[in-house]
């Protein structure tokens, strides 16, 4: 069942320098106790598409197309009071750099119940038995409640952060780049909590990153971002193994597999399209290897390359068979 | 012998731990922070060590030992046959700094947002008096920055950093290093602040160095995949020891320590069909003020049984160059000793 489903979703920067258009037509759904991965490199819009559908985008922020159906209700367009009620409740979200979203004067416990008191799904009176019965979910002793974040390690902080995204029970979470500052064992700890809450809840997650490792191993669906636009959609296993996007292939290239370590790498050569001067075809034409003529001048549109397996590539075709 | 670039023998670095008021008046004994607790090893001319494990293993603290920064507690540091504390203490100390040198972390921090680039490369070309005039040390930063990969140099010269990608910006801290023409070079998590599509071409640019220019390194990292790519050699270090050593190949295809065979099976494989389960430990690091009894990691050790408790292990030999600190792996080389032996040496209280 579809339980979030994002249309043509379109995302602008209003500064002084002018309008940049961050995220462009972006499509996909998250199926209930599934989990999607959105991936690609720093600057190709993910933070900013998860940030719009939680209606928290900067100052700066506009949303100026689509809609996001969460239920049947669509997100982007809800008032500020009517989304108050949503957020938290249906959809959250864990932030990126779990070491610094904390506040460092007040105790973990008091900011797990902060959103348990101000959305009233718990009696004041009942609060501190949820915050315990929420720490102890995700692994750290409630004892600890009221120690400040600089007690607690990077990687209890980050499971202090999932506990309060979990406080009101919500269906969707959305995870921000959630093991990027941890060391290779703390992240693993923290992929074995998502994967178990994940099926203990039956959360659907949403895992911002850009580390295809911990997509492949977490992720059942992946959608591969490249400046602001979807390069490609499709199940993980589909992925990392039938890729169509020449910018997937070029991901994985680039990405060490412990398996095959003497496998040369490739980097992608020269950088991400700056928002303010988008190449006007493929937005990913300067760096494509595979990129003809067209490529530089014609928008692609979304191919079927499969049932449930989208490309936006001039050069992909529906697979045979 | 002339082989040798850098050999550490027994290197021991513990820090004092600081003592409130309270305690001093107490009198209670000082105690230590045993960073780096007892390691040796060597490299070779155009060899690449890379030095793994988490977060407070000591792999920093050896790095920067070797590199005269870190005065240790115990052992020595020979670098090309000359003790480096001795060197550091000594006139030639600006020979040390010359020939060792170091990439940070973190490109976004250590360059001088107020200098450009040329000014940042130019620095150590200043303070050791190795350019001839303006016009030489031009010179001298154009090659450097052409070797760490900005083509053409003049086009980067004038910059500053904020007008420079992440991966341009580590360029430039690996030119500064090459513009001295060092003989070792210590890189310190390199890529660990980039992004994936970027590692690659800095792991890349590391090992091309290693092969134009014969450059030692020793590759500091939490990330075995990386160190699997660019290494000859991996040691994987634990609370301050080396738990196990070897060639890369031997090291990763048969992995006998079991924190290294953890350090494995944790680390995402970019595939999902090829997901497997995960041994991953419970708990973190323990505190290196108060060590575990025996061996260090029998606390978190999924196989440890009741001898590990009391036996610090020793390294053993594996054949094939291969060395592993663990009591239930035992030595099928030819100096190789079951684990019995070392009981009645070592026993701790």
């Amino acid at each position: 069942m579809t339980l979030l489903q994002v249309k043509d979703l379109t995302v602008e920067y209003h500064t002084d320098a002018g309008i940049f258009r961050a995220v462009e037509h972006l499509n996909f759904r998250l199926e209930q106790g599934k989990s999607l991965g959105l991936v690609g490199e720093s600057g190709c819009g993910k933070t900013t598409a998860v940030l719009a559908m939680m209606r928290l985008l900067p100052e700066a922020g506009r949303i100026v197309g689509g809609e996001a159906r969460l239920d049947g209700t669509d997100l982007l367009r809800l008032s500020p009071t009517e989304m108050r009620e949503y957020r938290w409740h249906k959809i959250s979200m864990v932030f990126q750099g779990a070491m610094n979203a904390l506040n460092p004067v007040r105790t973990v416990g008091s900011q797990i119940e902060e959103p348990l008191l101000l959305h009233e799904t718990t009696p004041r009176n009942r609060a501190k038995e949820e915050v315990a019965r929420l720490l102890d979910l995700v692994g750290v002793s409630p004892s600890r409640a009221n120690q400040y974040p600089h007690q607690f390690s990077g990687g209890m902080r980050q499971r202090a952060m999932i506990a309060m995204a979990l406080a009101c029970r919500p269906r969707v979470v959305i995870t921000d780049e959630p093991t990027t500052a941890l060391d290779v064992m703390i992240q693993a700890q923290i992929l074995d909590l998502l994967q178990e809450l994940q099926a203990e809840l039956n959360l659907s997650i949403i895992m911002v990153t850009h580390d295809l490792g911990v997509v492949a191993e977490l992720c059942d669906d992946v959608l591969v971002m490249y400046g602001g636009r979807m390069a490609e959609c499709a199940d993980a296993d589909t992925i990392f193994n039938q890729p169509a996007h020449p910018y997937t292939r070029r991901l994985l290239l680039a990405f060490p597999d412990i398996n095959d370590p003497r496998a040369e790498l490739a980097s992608i050569p020269g950088f991400p399209p700056p928002l303010d001067n988008l190449p006007p075809g493929c937005r990913f034409e300067p760096r494509c290897d595979a990129a003809t003529a067209a490529c530089a001048h014609e928008i692609p549109v979304d191919v079927e390359v499969a049932p449930g397996h989208r490309a936006s590539c001039l050069l992909a075709r529906p697979r045979k068979g | 012998m002339n082989d040798l670039v850098l050999e550490v023998n027994h290197l021991r670095k513990l820090y004092p731990v600081s003592q409130g008021i309270v305690d001093s008046l107490r009198r209670l004994p000082q105690r230590w922070v045993h960073a780096v607790d007892g390691i040796s090893f060597t490299l070779k001319r155009g060899e690449i060590l890379a030095l793994v494990g988490e977060s407070g293993s000591g792999k920093t603290t050896v790095g920067l030992c070797t590199l005269g920064l870190v005065e240790p507690t115990e052992g020595h540091i020979l670098l090309q046959g000359e003790d480096v504390v001795e060197l550091v203490h000594s006139r030639r100390r600006q020979e040390l700094r010359r020939q060792a040198q170091l990439i940070f972390q973190d490109p976004y921090e250590s360059l001088n947002p107020r200098q450009t680039v040329l000014r940042a490369v130019a620095e150590p070309l200043q303070v050791h008096h190795l350019a001839a005039g303006k016009a030489d040390r031009v010179e001298k930063v154009t090659v450097a920055l052409e070797d760490a990969g900005l083509k053409p140099a003049s086009t980067f010269l004038h910059r500053y950093p904020q007008q420079l990608s992440g991966g341009q910006r580590q360029r430039v801290v690996i030119a500064s290093a090459l513009v001295m023409n060092p003989l070792y070079l210590v890189a310190d998590e390199p890529v660990s602040m980039l992004d994936v599509s970027i590692r690659a071409e800095i792991l890349n640019l590391l090992l091309s160095l290693r092969d134009e220019h014969n450059i030692t390194m020793l590759y500091i990292t939490h990330d075995l995949a990386s160190a699997a790519y660019l290494a000859d050699r991996v040691a994987v270090m634990y609370l301050g020891v080396i738990v196990e050593i070897g060639p890369a190949d031997v090291v990763l295809n048969d992995p006998r320590h079991p924190y290294t065979q953890a350090l494995m099976s944790v680390i995402p494989v970019p595939n999902p069909r090829r997901r497997h389960k995960r041994m991953v430990l419970q708990g973190e690091t323990p505190d290196p003020i108060d060590l575990p009894s025996g061996c260090r990691f029998h606390p978190r050790c999924p196989e440890a049984n009741h001898i590990c408790s009391e036996v610090e292990p020793r390294l053993e030999d594996l054949g094939e160059d291969h060395q592993a600190a663990c009591l239930l792996v035992s030595g099928t080389g030819e100096n190789g000793q079951s684990a019995i032996p070392v009981m009645g040496e070592k026993v701790r209280s």
